[in-house]
């Protein structure tokens, strides 16, 4: 469903990664949603038994069970609190979830909730994941207040750790400015997720650019490009 | 700062007040503005401001009295049960004639309701919730960028005419995301507040923060005085953007986000040729009467899209008085209208069959 006509450098690699469980953690507003749903998407087409988890209970409006009729379509289980606790903003955390964790052959993406407040839901599970089967991926935005430097995203990636007693494993830049998004803003994100990365020794994974960007954008990052189609429109769009 | 950042709604209104000079914030949490104390929480020790978490919201609206009454730039935000809780604590401030800003994140009502986007609190906002004879400004943002600017404007204009401002958002413009640019001067040196608790010093004796008046005369006289202040405001604050309205058939109003929905709308039913008008009132109270009087000279009808069971309409309908028909169409509850169920009304009221 993706309409991939480019062959972008180190996709493949990226949509087959060696552990089966993807954590998606990051600051509140990151885009971990709209990433987590891309590249479950993306993934799907190369795999079976996908889950896409629903893990966000701090926020509100905007979260991927919005988006399940269209996961749905492509074959991933949506795990996400059901009937009324869908549009609650309660702590509701749906049982499957252990299943997903505990069942070698299933593989599953984790879309977690803003800053160390929505990492916490990870703690409740942590004994329960084995170290060599997941990977932890931060979604940052350089755009974004509180992340438009190193000293305080590093700050948060640490406190996201600490409260999922899990580690990160790889960064991911979506720095973006929704529609006033150019190459040099992606440039400057990447430069941002470098700088990161040096400072804690964790690899930038990739760099997440909107479809229409993707062609222009591939010339110019060095790390590899997760094409982005946006679902997460607001009702006037 | 002339740079972009994507924010939410709600922090873009947090960091809007903090530049606009704002120090002091008191609130209680409540879904869908949440975003909004925590961000003052974050901020505000940094510039060497306060954030109260109070006890309730009846606390807060009362922290923000003795604040307001202290001469301080001060703020309180909530979603619509909490804003009922602080009605009390208004009608004490529009009667004190205090300076400050309340913002009101609506949710589907009545009661608890949900926490979904909704519009059904305009009658309390714009008819005066708590007890008395008094009025507010209200501020009706569309995008994030409005919203900053009517933050530092909201701030101002508490302070010129020393009033109660409450920004009226809803759900979905406290949770969405935009790019926003701060565009102004930080605000570094608040007016001079001679009223003040804290205004002495220029003159003897003590200045009393109060809205108990116990001798009717007494009382009657500081009501006509509140009433000469919000003809003042009446006459000079009122704002409104206004779309395609001189040649429209159907002349469309909507405020917030609905706005929003109305000119997509809008703009489908231009490329079908339908003419297609649409006032957005951007201050509520005052009410852009003379727009709507105006547009009633040649327009053939009215139309009020709300998220409300029918609220704003009624002041289309005053507006109007009579001289073309208004209709309505609403969604309630935390639902929100489409585009294309909008085109479908424009549609039916145009071909005569609503």
């Amino acid at each position: 469903m993706l309409p991939l006509q480019i062959s972008l450098k180190g996709l493949t690699e990226l949509l087959s990664p060696n552990k089966r469980l993807v954590f998606f953690v990051g600051g509140y507003g990151s885009g971990k949603t709209e990433v987590a749903v891309n590249y479950a998407l993306h993934w799907s087409h190369q795999t079976t038994d996908l889950s896409l988890v629903d893990l966000d209970i701090v926020n509100p409006y905007f979260r991927s069970r919005e988006q399940a009729q269209l996961v749905s379509r492509a074959g991933i289980k949506v795990i996400a609190p059901a009937g009324a606790l869908a549009t609650a903003d309660l702590p509701a955390v749906p049982p499957e979830i252990i299943g997903v964790i505990q069942d070698t052959r299933r593989k599953a993406v984790f879309d977690i909730g803003g800053d160390e407040t929505g990492a916490r839901v990870l703690g409740r599970f942590h004994h329960l994941i084995p170290q060599h089967e997941y990977e932890m991926w931060f979604v940052f935005n350089a755009c974004r207040p509180f992340s438009r430097a190193v000293e305080p995203t590093v700050a948060l990636l640490h406190a996201i750790e600490k409260i999922s007693r899990l580690s990160v494993t790889g960064l991911v830049n979506n720095t973006n400015l929704m529609q006033f998004t150019d190459l040099s803003l992606l440039q400057r994100g990447e430069a941002v997720a470098f700088a990161v990365g040096e400072a804690i020794g964790v690899p930038l994974v990739m760099n997440t650019v909107a479809c229409t960007l993707v062609d222009k954008a591939a010339a110019q990052l060095s790390a590899p490009i997760l094409p982005l189609q946006l679902f997460m429109k607001r009702p006037w769009e | 700062m002339g740079e972009k950042i994507l924010m939410k709604g709600n922090e873009a209104i947090g960091e809007a007040a903090i530049r606009a000079g704002c120090r002091h914030f008191f609130g209680y949490p409540i879904t869908p503005q949440n975003e909004l104390p925590e961000y003052m929480a974050r901020r505000l020790p940094e510039v060497g401001g306060v954030m109260v978490q109070a006890e309730s919201e009846i606390a807060a609206i009362n922290m923000v009295y003795g604040a307001a009454g202290a001469g301080a730039r001060v703020m309180t935000s909530s979603s619509s049960p909490g804003i009922s809780l602080k009605q009390e604590g208004l009608s004490y401030i529009a009667a004190a004639e205090l300076p400050c800003v309340i913002v009101n994140m609506v949710r589907g009502g009545p009661g608890l309701g949900g926490i979904q986007p909704a519009q059904s609190d305009y009658w309390q906002a714009t008819k005066g919730g708590g007890h008395g004879d008094y009025r507010m400004l209200v501020l009706a943002p569309a995008s994030l960028q409005e919203m900053v600017d009517l933050v530092r404007d909201a701030f101002a204009l508490a302070d010129k005419y020393r009033n109660p401002v409450m920004i009226l958002g809803d759900g979905m413009l406290g949770q969405m995301m935009e790019p926003v640019m701060f565009k102004d001067e930080e605000v570094r040196e608040l007016p001079a507040k001679e009223w003040a608790t804290t205004g002495t010093r220029n003159h003897p004796g003590r200045n009393v923060i109060n809205s108990l008046y116990l001798q009717p005369d007494r009382l009657e006289a500081h009501n006509e005085h509140l009433q000469r202040k919000y003809a003042q405001m009446a006459a000079n604050e009122v704002r409104y953007e206004s779309v395609n309205v001189e040649d429209a058939d159907l002349v469309v109003a909507a405020f917030g986000s609905t706005a929003r929905i109305v000119r997509s709308a809008m703009e489908a039913a231009r490329q079908e040729g339908l003419r297609v008008g649409l006032i957005r009132p951007i201050t509520l109270w005052p009410f852009p009467e003379e727009a709507f009087q105006q547009a009633a000279k040649t327009a053939k009808a009215f139309l009020s899209v709300e998220m409300s069971a029918g609220q704003m309409v009624e002041d289309v309908r005053l507006a109007v008085n009579g001289q073309k028909p208004v209709y309505f169409y609403g969604r309630t509850g935390g639902m929100i209208p489409t585009p294309e169920a909008v085109l479908e009304k424009f549609k039916k009221i145009l071909g005569g069959e609503a």
